[in-house]
């Protein structure tokens, strides 16, 4: 009950702080302070926070606070669970935006968030101002969601979806897999980052199994009744691993029902399946501290409004990246790093007195089947008065006949741009 | 009767092909539209090839292009799909953005 209470008056007071802002009062009693925002988690959404920050005005004190002492990136990671790179191929250092932009790099976890006095407090004890504060702290798991399937459990049976250590012990574990074997990936349903991500991943399983273990296949048992980029990652399967990848929609099976991670088989409201290998991919909510300074709403994930990713729940708080929705953005590093940019720029002009200007925005997810072989989809949006919310001006996937080696070419060097654009 | 105003609205509407959600409202800064593209083209669309760098090329091949891929008329599995979204004012806005990168 307080809750509520508390929320609505902060929605309220959320209006009221960004009209001061803008009307003056609040901006001349700091004026002559340098103005501070704290960005909170150094993944693909708070590094290009702090980094474009700075790029739009050099004047700013950014503090970017990192958790992890290394950061492993998303994109990528597929590979090296089929064992293409080293796990060190997908670390990504803040580093370079303390250098080359003047970025404040601390390594803390943030456990607090007073937005009353506009303070974070990390788990040393130690406390950081912020006239803004910008979230982009990722998923979690919601390990309530599949019976038989939580923290513990993920222990022994990796979901690797939030890439690491996660992603060798899968690797090991289809290296150690016997030839004939089953792996079998659940997909989730439900808002979750990386859409085409399980297909991206059964298809490098498959690529890595035809060398190793021929007689080994793939199960995805889906949550759903259709995914992201069906039609190219069926083709490219018929294409590239013929009879090895097999998808179960829950049309024909149900709703994944729950696990056994010791005797490692999960239950379908109609069927019941044996692996050897087995990867959960579980449903996900905004991370932690999003959902812990009541930033999320009964969906678990946290609503902004859309020409500044500010919170419609907190004012003076931003959230970008996983944690926040932007329907119909799917979770992608490309959507952080592209909410990152409208989310700076809004920060620099509302300290300037003025609104926020229209967004526009671009998605564009690759997925590699092959080493030889990608496909992608694409959706480049901006905000529609009239539906009030982000619509797509233009959406599509790798057309049929296209050719898949040139997309995979690009496919490598949107990674490097992209990791360039977002760390360095 | 007379026909001009048919003629008139008919003309309009053959120049809004615009892809505009709100074709009334305010189209986005010329930055807020230019900074999407660099997830590929790099920051200020300095990019590593095998994409091509955007930085620095002539206001009038940026906008030729950019109304070629969004006809169709120049193949590209990419950029026909992201030129579609935009409008040809906002052409010639990212093309004045990007000349002096
Ligand atoms: C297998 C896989 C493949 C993927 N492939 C692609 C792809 O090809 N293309 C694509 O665009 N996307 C891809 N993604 C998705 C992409 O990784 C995410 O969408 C992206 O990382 C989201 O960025 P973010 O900033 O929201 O969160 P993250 O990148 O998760 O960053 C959040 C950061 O916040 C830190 N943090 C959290 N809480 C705190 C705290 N309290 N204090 C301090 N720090 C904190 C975390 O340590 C973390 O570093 C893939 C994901 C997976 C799992
Ligand atoms: C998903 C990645 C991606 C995004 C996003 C993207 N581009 Fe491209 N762009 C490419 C690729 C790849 C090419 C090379 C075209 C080809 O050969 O298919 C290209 C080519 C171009 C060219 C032609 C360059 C030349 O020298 O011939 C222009 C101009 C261009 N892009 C502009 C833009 C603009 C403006 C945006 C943002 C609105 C943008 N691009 C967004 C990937 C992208």
């Amino acid at each position: 009950m307080t809750g509520i209470t508390r929320r609505s008056f902060l929605a309220l007071a959320g209006t009221a702080g960004a009209l001061s802002l803008m009307g003056g009062c609040a901006a001349t009693s700091t004026q002559s302070a340098r103005r501070k925002v704290v960005v909170v988690g150094g993944g693909y959404g708070g590094a290009t926070a702090a980094k474009y920050l700075k790029l739009f005005d050099p004047g700013l004190d950014v503090t970017l606070i990192e958790k992890r002492k290394t950061y492993y990136s998303g994109p990528g990671s597929n590979e090296v669970l089929a064992g293409w790179h080293e796990l060190a191929w997908l670390r990504r250092s803040q580093e370079g935006l303390q250098k080359n932009h003047g970025v404040h790099l601390i390594h803390g976890k943030v456990t607090e968030i007073d937005p009353e006095r506009r303070s974070v407090e990390l788990k040393d004890g130690s406390e950081i101002p912020y006239d803004r504060l910008v979230l982009s702290p990722g998923v979690d798991m919601r390990f309530d969601a599949i019976e038989g399937y939580n923290l513990k459990a993920s222990k022994r049976i990796p979901h690797a979806w939030r890439p690491g250590k996660q992603t060798l012990q899968l690797h090991n574990q289809i290296k150690a897999m016997r030839n004939g074997g089953v792996v079998v990936i659940t997909a989730p349903s439900g808002p979750y980052r990386c859409p085409p991500g399980p297909y991206e991943r059964a298809s490098l399983i498959a690529h890595y199994l035809k060398q190793h273990k021929p007689r080994s296949k793939v199960i995805i048992l889906d949550d759903k009744t259709q995914f992201s980029k069906q039609a190219l990652f069926f083709k490219g399967w018929e294409e590239l691993y013929p009879g090895m990848v097999e998808w179960v929609s829950s049309e024909k099976e149900g709703k994944i029902d729950h696990v056994d991670v010791k005797k490692l088989t999960v239950a379908t409201e109609f069927n019941h399946h044996s692996a050897d290998v087995l990867n959960i991919i579980p449903p996900q909510k905004a991370g932690w501290l999003a959902r812990k300074a009541e930033l999320a709403d009964a969906s678990g994930w946290c609503p902004v409004e859309l020409h500044s990713f500010e919170s419609t729940l907190i004012p003076n708080i931003h959230v970008i990246g996983d944690s926040c929705i932007a329907t119909p953005m799917p979770k992608s590093a490309f959507s952080a790093n592209s909410q990152a940019k409208i989310c700076a720029h809004a920060i620099v002009e509302l300290f300037k007195g003025n609104p926020p200007g229209p967004p526009s925005l671009i998605n564009h997810c690759y997925s590699v089947l092959a080493p030889d072989y990608a496909i992608s989809i694409t959706g480049v949006y901006e905000y529609s008065v009239t539906e009030r919310q982000l619509v797509a001006t233009s959406s599509g996937e790798t057309p049929m006949d296209a050719d898949r080696q040139k997309e995979a070419e690009f496919a490598r060097s949107w990674r490097e741009n992209i990791t360039a654009d977002t760390f360095e | 009767m007379n026909q001009t105003p048919i003629v008139l609205l008919a003309a309009m509407l053959a120049m809004n092909t615009a892809q505009a959600a709100d074709p009334a409202a305010r189209r986005p800064a010329d930055e807020i539209l230019a900074h999407a593209c660099s997830g590929c083209h790099g920051t200020f669309g300095h990019s590593s090839s095998p994409t091509p760098s955007i930085a620095g090329k002539a206001e009038e091949e940026f906008i030729a292009a950019m109304r070629e891929f969004k006809s169709g008329q120049r193949v590209s599995s990419i950029m026909n799909r992201i030129a579609r979204g935009y409008t040809d004012e906002d052409f010639v806005a990212m093309g004045q953005f990007f000349k002096n990168r």
